[in-house]
């Protein structure tokens, strides 16, 4: 799995490529947490390059969520589309999370 | 009177037992006859034959107790035999008979060099190939005898224009260039100078023995007293010489040795090779050849030839009878 | 002290170097030798050539000065007048002041003195008590036929003599120079010789000279005739009797005879020689001419003597090269040893150690080099493995426990789940089944089934994110709590609700269930139920078709509070099967890493739906195995439930 991180409008992005899992997910797990403790509070995660995402995926992105949430931050997803929006929404999550089409829809709604 | 008688006595003792002692000394005496030789020249192995039949004791085994006498320059043997200062000479068949056409009572018991051993030498590269080109050049002869072949050789082959130097005693004349053809005796010049330095393809020989000038040279001799006196003694040393010759030819090593020892005890410097060379030619010049040719005979034609020489020279008058000069002894 | 040779370093070392060695020294003693030969060969032609020309100067010194004497007699007898008296005073002054001339004569050709003497020569001559006078002339003494007189006087030049040998006895050497002294022709012609002028001279101090070069160490002299007769010699017995031919002739070497020539022609020359000339030994020989006699003077060197001192200083060098190869031997060995004892001591304590006794000690391999080093790591490699084997122990020990625990946690975990089946024999309403394969040795995954009332029959299908002890854990926590909720009697949303919050308190690590909980009316047939993120339940008909239901449902449990949860109800007829799975079963991975899927699971339950429902189980459980090819990531979870009444 490759992170892309970006800048833009104050705002971080992580762009994920390839599978997210539970072999990956220490890596994402890492790069959020830097930006976190760099003092990021808003953190967007890109999925349109995302072809896969397993419990473990979701579970870090619920967690992320939860620990933005906790310092006054945000977790905003983008570009959830086919399995990944399908694992969101079979789990539920879809409707509880602030999700935008594009990364820049994403910051635009700050 | 005792005195005298006792003087008798003792000097008749005396002589009794000098008798009784000398008797075995004179009846040995009485079986060895004393006799002497003397060669016509210094020790060497032109007389081996005798040399060995002293030293192997074959004239002792013939009765004979023979002294060698030493020979040379200054000592003719043949003289020495007719004046009785020796019991035998060897000697040359010419001498011999001019001595006897002259009156001396001498006779040959034999015959040992039967092929003269007289030869011209000369240098190839002084163009000398045949006996014509001697004319005009120097040549060195010995005098005596040894000029009579030369004499008939000129003759034959026409050759009248030679200056003749004397050669006398040595070959150095020659070997400095100052002879264009020198004499010498097979078994002695010649091969003193292939000793020099000369290559035998380097000389060109002319053997007079080849041409039909065959003198033979040495013989036995003796006073005709002696061999009329005790034949018996004259013929035992023929045969012990013939004997010493005999064996010399089938013992040439060992013959060398004695020829050696002989020579070296007379003080005159020899060395082996050329004494063995010397041994090996009087081998050829002795060893009978031709049909009815033995040891020690004299070949009437060579006498007669000789003869015919000896009076054309003038030397002689005429030839003494080759039976009263060669006396062939059994 | 064993050597393995043949394989031992030490052998090799000791093969190498030395071979190495001896080959540079065999080389180096060589080329050494060859160059100091060629050396000392190269000067001994040189001194040869040098002694041999010294020499013969020397003799041609003296001989030219000697022969000058007469020629001045010659000279003086041919243009002044002298009476017989001055003659006679002139031959004996001649004698007097010239020590080296023994004898001297004047001897004249017949008339040439007198018109009518045929011969005179008075001759003076040294003895030890003064100078002697005696007239050659004799009737014994023919002069005329002396060698001394005829060769020159045929030749017409002055000439030195063949040596000979007096005849005086006593065997001294001598020679003649004669000079012929001549008188000019009648009216000027031609002149012609008139005697022989002579100075004997003794060459008894050749051999002297000879002797004296013979004395030292290397080489000698000898002298030759221009006939090649021998006048000096170190071997007395040659010494006028033989010449270079006759012992070529009694040797038999044609090569000599050769030789022999060469030197009485040539003026000079060198070869090296082996023959009787030579006493049978490899020598070198140099000859030269003395000028005014032809004589040829030679000087030998044999070769052994040459080189003698090559010899010795070669086997000096042998003997110390040997030495010292046999030192260099000792060394290496010592070296070989240093290094392969300690080499030897390692393999013996590393075979020790491949056999399981790590007690080594190879302290005492002092040393700053490669060996010491060696053995120094050695020894930290044997600590170190030593703590390595003491951690692996450790932790092996450690994993052992927890794996003997986890062994222990999973036959909780498995005793927990209801495994026993037909688990209500007496209702024959049903027939049920439920299977769980954990993916690891404890499960995320869980089912449950009980009676909240006589009719109505709970069932679950959950699953945990995650795997392992973490999904385990929060499994018991979920599977406790609603089954405590339910049992209350309360729908299922309801139920649902409840548990979310429970469970989203204190769950700092986000874990999260999907939850499918459907109440079953045994009496109606009829199913209440509410989905909590879980995967929709499936319903097999007894044509084996499948459809689908509560895809509408509300999150999973324990990621927020207060959510809202939705519930459905659905009629069971009989025949028709339900089933609850988890999506272990439908995302099963091929190692293509293709995903079993709906569809195959859908037409694998339609061909066993005629199977007892545990034997349809076993069926999902041997499929997904072939499909997964042994490689199960997620826990499998089936429960089947069929209408009978």
């Amino acid at each position: 799995m490759q992170i892309v991180v970006s800048e833009k409008g104050g705002a971080k992005i992580m762009a994920l490529s390839g599978r997210l899992d539970a072999v990956t997910v220490g890596e994402a797990e890492h790069q959020l947490n830097t930006l976190i403790e760099s003092g990021q509070s808003i953190v967007v995660i890109d999925f349109e390059t995302l072809e896969y995402i397993s419990s473990a995926g979701l579970r870090f992105v619920l967690a992320g969520a939860k620990k933005l949430q906790a310092r006054n931050g945000k977790l905003l997803l983008a570009g959830l589309g086919g399995v990944v929006k399908e694992v969101f929404e079979l789990a539920g999550f879809y409707d509880l999370l602030p999700v935008f089409d594009t990364p820049d829809q994403a910051i635009g709604s700050l | 009177m005792i005195k005298q008688l006792i003087r008798i006595v003792t000097l008749g003792l005396v002589l009794a037992l000098a008798g009784a002692l000398l008797h075995p000394v004179i009846a040995r005496a009485d079986a060895l006859r004393r006799v002497s030789l003397i060669p016509q020249w210094m020790p060497q192995a032109q007389f081996a034959g005798y040399m060995v039949a002293l030293k192997k004791g074959f004239y002792r085994e013939a009765g004979l107790d023979l002294t060698l006498l030493p020979g040379g320059p200054g000592r003719p043997s043949l003289e020495c035999v007719i004046n009785g200062q020796a019991s035998f000479a060897t000697g040359w068949l010419t001498t011999a008979i001019q001595r006897r056409a002259a009156g001396a009572p001498l006779v040959n018991l034999a015959q040992i060099v039967q092929r003269s051993a007289l030869m011209l030498v000369t240098l190839r590269s002084s163009g000398i190939h045949r006996p014509r080109d001697l004319n005009g050049k120097r040549v060195g002869l010995w005098g005596g005898d040894f000029s009579l072949p030369p004499w008939v050789f000129f003759r034959k082959h026409e050759i009248r224009d030679i200056r003749i130097v004397p050669q006398y005693h040595s070959i150095d004349l020659f070997l400095k260039g100052g002879l264009d053809a020198a004499s010498a005796m097979w078994y002695n010049e010649y091969h003193l100078m292939i000793n020099s330095g000369i290559d035998p393809d380097e000389l060109n020989t002319f053997m007079f023995a080849e041409d039909g000038i065959n003198f033979p040279e040495d013989g036995l001799y003796c006073r005709e007293e002696l061999l009329q006196a005790a034949p018996e003694v004259c013929g035992a040393f023929v045969l012990a010489s013939l004997r010493g010759w005999t064996y010399t030819f089938e013992h040439p090593e060992e013959a060398l040795t004695i020829v050696m020892d002989s020579v070296r005890d007379s003080g005159v410097g020899a060395n082996t090779a050329h004494q063995r060379w010397m041994l090996a030619r009087m081998a050829d010049i002795i060893r009978p050849r031709g049909p009815g040719a033995r040891l020690g005979r004299l070949d009437p034609d060579d006498y007669n030839q000789v003869g015919r020489v000896l009076m054309e020279k003038g030397l002689i008058d005429s030839l003494p009878p080759y039976i009263d000069f060669f006396k062939e002894l059994p | 002290m064993r050597f393995f040779f043949g394989r031992s370093l030490a052998t090799r070392m000791v093969l190498y170097v030395l071979g190495g060695t001896v080959l540079v020294f065999v080389i180096i003693m060589g080329d050494t030798y060859l160059s100091s030969r060629d050396i000392i060969l190269q000067q001994a032609r040189q001194n040869a050539t040098d002694l041999a020309d010294a020499m013969a100067q020397k003799i041609e010194k003296n001989m030219w000065g000697i022969a000058k004497v007469p020629q001045a007699l010659a000279g003086f007898i041919e243009i002044c007048d002298w009476t017989d008296k001055t003659l006679l005073k002139l031959i004996q002054r001649q004698v007097e002041d010239h020590p080296e001339i023994y004898g001297s004569a004047v001897a004249f050709e017949p008339g040439a003195y007198h018109p009518n003497q045929r011969s005179y020569a008075p001759y003076f001559y040294r003895t030890p008590i003064g100078i002697r006078f005696v007239q050659l002339a004799t009737d014994n003494y023919d002069y005329f036929m002396m060698n001394w007189y005829h060769v020159p006087r045929t030749l017409g030049v002055a000439d030195w003599s063949e040596p000979y040998l007096d005849e005086g006895g006593g065997g001294v050497i001598m020679s003649t120079y004669s000079v012929p002294f001549f008188q000019t022709g009648p009216e000027g012609g031609a002149p012609h010789i008139r005697g022989i002028i002579t100075a004997d001279v003794s060459l008894d101090w050749l051999s002297e000279l000879i002797a004296r070069i013979s004395r030292e160490k290397t080489g000698y002299a000898f002298l030759m005739s221009e006939f090649g007769t021998f006048i000096a010699h170190p071997r007395t017995e040659y010494i006028m009797r033989e010449s270079v031919f006759s012992l070529a002739e009694t040797y038999k070497e044609p090569e000599l005879r050769k030789l022999g020539r060469d030197m009485i022609r040539k003026p000079e020359g060198f070869v090296g020689l082996n023959s009787i000339l030579t006493d049978n030994k490899p020598a070198f020989l140099a000859y030269t001419r003395v000028q005014s006699t032809g004589w040829c003077l030679a000087v030998v060197f044999p070769k052994d003597e040459l080189l003698n001192d090559l010899y010795v200083l070669n086997q000096r060098a042998a003997i110390m090269a040997g030495i010292g190869i046999l030192l260099l031997f000792l060394i290496i060995l010592l070296i070989a040893r240093s290094i392969t004892g300690p080499l030897r001591r390692i393999v013996q304590a590393t075979a020790r150690m491949a056999g399981g006794d790590l007690e080594i000690d190879l302290k005492d391999i002092r040393g700053r080099d490669e060996v010491g080093r060696l053995a120094r790591s050695f020894d930290r490699m044997s600590t170190e493995l030593k703590q390595y084997i003491c951690d692996l122990t450790e932790a092996t020990a450690a994993r052992e426990r927890i794996e003997g625990e986890l062994n222990i946690a999973a036959q909780i975990q498995k005793s927990i789940l209801p495994c026993c089946f037909p688990p209500f024999p007496d209702r024959d309403e049903f027939d049920l089944y439920a299977m769980m394969q954990p993916a690891r040795e404890v499960a995320g995954d869980f089912y449950d089934f009980f009676f909240i009332d006589d009719d109505r029959l709970a069932l679950i299908m959950a699953d945990v994110s995650g795997k392992g002890i973490p999904a385990s854990l929060f499994m018991m926590v979920s599977r406790t709590m609603l089954k405590s909720i339910a049992t209350r009697g309360e729908p299922p949303d309801v139920v649902l609700a409840e548990a979310n919050n429970l469970l989203c308190q204190g769950n700092d690590t986000v874990m999260f269930v999907t939850v499918f909980l459907a109440y079953y009316d045994v009496g109606t047939g009829r199913l209440t139920y509410a989905n909590g993120g879980h995967n929709p339940a499936l319903l097999l008909d007894s044509e084996g078709h499948v459809r689908e239901f509560g895809q509408k449902k509300g999150a999973a449990l324990g990621f927020m509070p207060d959510l809202p949860y939705q519930v459905g109800e659905m009629d069971l007829k009989t025949g028709e099967t339900l089933v609850l799975y988890t999506d272990g079963v439908t995302e099963a991975l091929s190692p293509e890493e293709e995903m079993f899927g709906e569809e195959r699971f859908a037409a694998l339950l339609g061909r066993n739906r005629g199977l007892a429902l545990e034997d349809q189980g076993n069926r999902v459980g041997i499929t997904l195995d072939e499909f997964q090819a042994g490689n199960q990531f997620d826990d499998i979870t089936i429960m089947f439930m069929k209408r009978k009444r």
